[in-house]
């Protein structure tokens, strides 16, 4: 504060009238005045007051004079009205020893006030002011403080709709933050681009957005938020396509009313669409309707006004089918299979009871997908026990309590369909990471071939021919002790056969006409050195896929009569991962042309094989071999299988 | 005029415990009047007249559900100890069943009476 601000009263009311030579209102406010304005109380009966200059209803949020007198410093503002613009300032100071305020105001003259370059610079950092604090940083969106401090308390008439990201929180958790990011992000971009330039969308939690359209029209709304929820369907997300987008969404009319009550209704009504996700739920009308067909609960009692007592509780959230006894439970299962959601099964019914219908739903392993609460008044521990151990989900007994029922179907319902969804999404990964694997794979044979005179699809057809032979011959006879990953890993495993070839002079590999018997030598090294590559790898030794890979390369040139090499082993002792890739190549290599000779068709090759032309092989893989030569032959005819 | 409270009174039950459970009352009023047209009461009576036990238990069994749902407790308990006594596996209706059959029959009679009655005030 400046020592020339103490003044008595006769020094105040001096600078008073050389202020009113400048100035065009002056006046002096009092602690008094000043706190009730900071109050905004007893607004209609102040002395002086300033807002009704304003013409505004209430003091302004920052009034300059309020400032001044708490920092006890001088304060400035610039106020608009339809008047004009005007600068007020506020002076501390003390007049004969009390705490006051000098106001002073002065007009601008509206053409002269600003000139045009500062005008525009003015407006663009006001603009930029404006946009940095009402901006979410990460999707561009309008953010909430926008819709806190702008939209919250004004009346619209607009459709209002509130989206929540289905599953955000396993994208973030599976996948990374950073997946997390991309996904709102391009979320955020996707809405952006399917809503009018004038529609305002609001990030308003953390997977959560608020879409308003002001003025639309109710047809538009319906038919806006059709187009919304389809095209997050066709997101796709850079890097990772595997992520399928699905949103919920809780839509409903602000008509004339404040924003933030139509935002809590929709709220609500996204609440409800949550229970099943990928939902619209909108309430028209007073009347609420959902996008998607509602879930189905099967309710089986043979008692009806059982049934309606059920269905009068849930028939508003879902589809309701009955059925009267455990016979007839059972055939709406058989047709209906995964689309009922839930069943409600009373135990104690006519011609099969609830125990049958478990039993049934057992065997057909539909106890996974579809949970069961069993409703029976027939609470005997060892009721209860049975239906547990049959694998009922919950159990409820009579008499009913509406609301507990309600809750309780919504929870299960909901419980199974984010593990089936979830299911889904690590299915999805394994399937990402085995594709994976087995990209690499075909890079490394693709590399052991580089050069060789086998072909591109080498690799691919013996793969194939390996996996169509074992699983015949897993078929025919359990002799081998192959499951379906034994078949998995050893087709796979068959891609590196030939990995060894990277060490043998490809002169030698490639020669057109007959190799010496010196070069043949050179060439049967390749089952050693690819053995010796792949026991080099110390830190994978034990896994089987290695196991089967270093056998296949060492023993796939081996003969069943013993005639073969590197070692000559015979029979059995040849281990079938690589008999059976040792036929696949021997087919493919007489399929396929070589420098040295044309592709014989599959019935040929076949032919030959069994006759002793090509190697000897195990009776039982050459029996495999013909029974599947139809699908050998369709393969090689164009029809990729 | 009868309210739901004495309504309920009069079958030893509770008006209160039931709106706890179905909390709209002309869904109340809804299962009353269904309840009038429910079998259980005549598949109970029909399979004590043909000697049937497994059918009798049945019957007595969801009677006894029904009550318990719409709160009717007198004729619940009856129907209750009813089913107990037709549980065992046998081929004939035990003798003990035959006078609890007599109390469920006066029971229903009795609420099926009291339920006419009430909803006739309430449609008025």
């Amino acid at each position: 504060m400046h020592c020339n601000n103490i003044l008595t009263a006769d020094q105040a009311e001096e600078k008073m009238k050389c202020y009113n030579d400048i100035f065009s209102v002056v006046r002096i406010l009092k602690k008094d005045q000043i706190a009730k304005i900071c109050a905004k109380a007893d607004v209609e009966n102040q002395a002086c007051p300033c807002f009704s200059f304003w013409e505004k209803t209430e003091p302004c949020d920052n009034c300059v004079s309020a400032r001044a007198f708490i920092s006890k410093k001088d304060e400035a503002k610039l106020e608009f009205s339809e008047n004009g613009i005007y600068q007020v300032i506020a002076r501390y100071a003390e007049i004969d020893g009390e705490p006051c305020v000098m106001e002073l105001m002065r007009e601008f003259d509206e053409n002269n006030f600003i000139d045009l370059t500062c005008e525009e610079k003015l407006l663009s950092k006001i603009n930029s002011y404006y946009a940095k604090t009402y901006t979410d940083v990460m999707t561009g969106v309008f953010n909430r403080r926008f819709y806190e401090e702008k939209l919250k308390n004004t009346a619209l008439n607009a459709g209002v709709a509130m989206l929540d990201l289905d599953d955000f929180k396993i994208y973030n958790d599976v996948y990374g933050h950073e997946t997390g990011d991309a996904v709102l992000i391009t979320f955020a971009e996707n809405l952006k681009k399917s809503v009018r330039s004038s529609d305002k969308i609001i990030r308003y939690g953390g997977d959560e957005f608020l879409l308003i359209m002001s003025g639309i029209h109710k047809h538009g709304f319906d038919a806006a938020l059709e187009h919304i929820a389809q095209s997050i369907k066709g997101i796709i997300i850079p890097g990772y396509e595997e992520i399928k987008l699905t949103t919920s969404i809780g839509a409903t009319v602000c008509a004339g009313e404040p924003l933030s009550v139509a935002v809590s209704r929709a709220d609500q009504l996204l609440y409800r669409a949550k229970t099943r996700k990928n939902v619209t739920v909108i309430d028209k009308d007073g009347e609420t309707i959902e996008s998607e067909s509602k879930s189905t609960v099967l309710i089986a009692d043979d008692n009806k006004l059982n049934r309606d007592i059920l269905s009068s509780i849930l028939s508003n959230e879902f589809n309701i089918i009955e059925a009267s006894d455990g016979k007839e439970c059972i055939d709406i299962l058989k047709k209906k299979g995964a689309q009922v959601s839930l069943v409600l099964l009373d135990i104690i019914m006519p011609n099969a009871d609830g125990f049958d219908v478990l039993k049934f739903m057992s065997d057909r392993n539909l106890m996974e997908s579809i949970p069961v609460i069993t409703i029976t008044g027939d609470g005997s521990s060892q009721t209860i026990q049975k239906a547990y151990e049959m694998g009922v989900s919950d159990f409820i007994a009579r008499p009913f309590d509406t609301k507990v029922i309600y809750r309780r179907v919504v929870n299960t319902i909901k419980l199974y369909e984010k593990q089936k969804r979830l299911i889904a999404t690590v299915s999805n990964e394994i399937l990402e990471k085995e594709k994976n694997s087995n990209i690499l794979v075909n890079i490394l044979s693709q590399v052991a071939e580089f050069g060789a005179d086998t072909g591109c699809e080498h690799i691919t057809n013996i793969n194939k021919i390996t996996e169509w032979l074992l699983i015949r011959l897993k078929e025919k006879t359990s002799g081998y002790a192959l499951n379906e990953k034994d078949v998995y890993l050893i087709t796979t495993a068959s891609s590196l056969h030939d990995i060894g070839k990277v060490g043998i002079d490809h002169s030698i590999l490639n020669k057109p006409g007959r190799l010496t018997a010196e070069e043949f030598e050179k060439v049967k090294r390749h089952t050693v050195i690819g053995a010796e590559m792949i026991r080099n790898i110390r830190k994978y030794r034990n896994e089987p896929l290695v196991q089967y890979a270093h056998d296949i390369c060492l023993y796939h040139h081996e003969r069943y009569d013993g005639k073969g090499y590197p070692i000559g082993l015979s029979g059995d002792d040849i281990p079938i991962a690589a008999q059976v890739v040792s036929i696949a190549d021997a087919y493919d290599a007489l399929t396929s042309d070589r420098v040295y000779k044309k592709a014989y068709s599959s019935e040929t090759a076949v032919k030959m094989i069994i006759d002793g032309e090509c190697g000897q092989f195990n009776p039982i893989l050459i029996e495999c071999l013909l029974d599947i030569q139809n699908i050998l032959a369709k393969d090689r005819d164009g029809i990729i299988k | 005029m009868i309210t739901f409270e004495i309504f309920y009174r009069q079958l030893g039950g509770s008006y209160a415990d039931v709106q706890s459970r179905i909390p709209n009352d002309d869904l109340i009023l809804r299962f009353l009047g269904e309840f009038l047209n429910d079998p259980s009461y005549q598949r109970l009576d029909s399979a004590f007249a043909v000697g049937n036990v497994r059918d009798a238990f049945c019957a007595a069994h969801t009677l006894k559900g029904v009550c318990a749902n719409l709160g009717f407790e007198k004729l619940r308990i009856s129907a209750g100890a009813l089913t107990e006594a037709l549980r065992s596996e046998t081929e004939k209706i035990p003798q003990s069943a035959f006078p609890l059959l007599r109390s469920v029959q006066s029971d229903y009679r009795n609420t099926a009476e009291a339920v006419s009655l009430f909803l006739k005030e309430k449609t008025k």
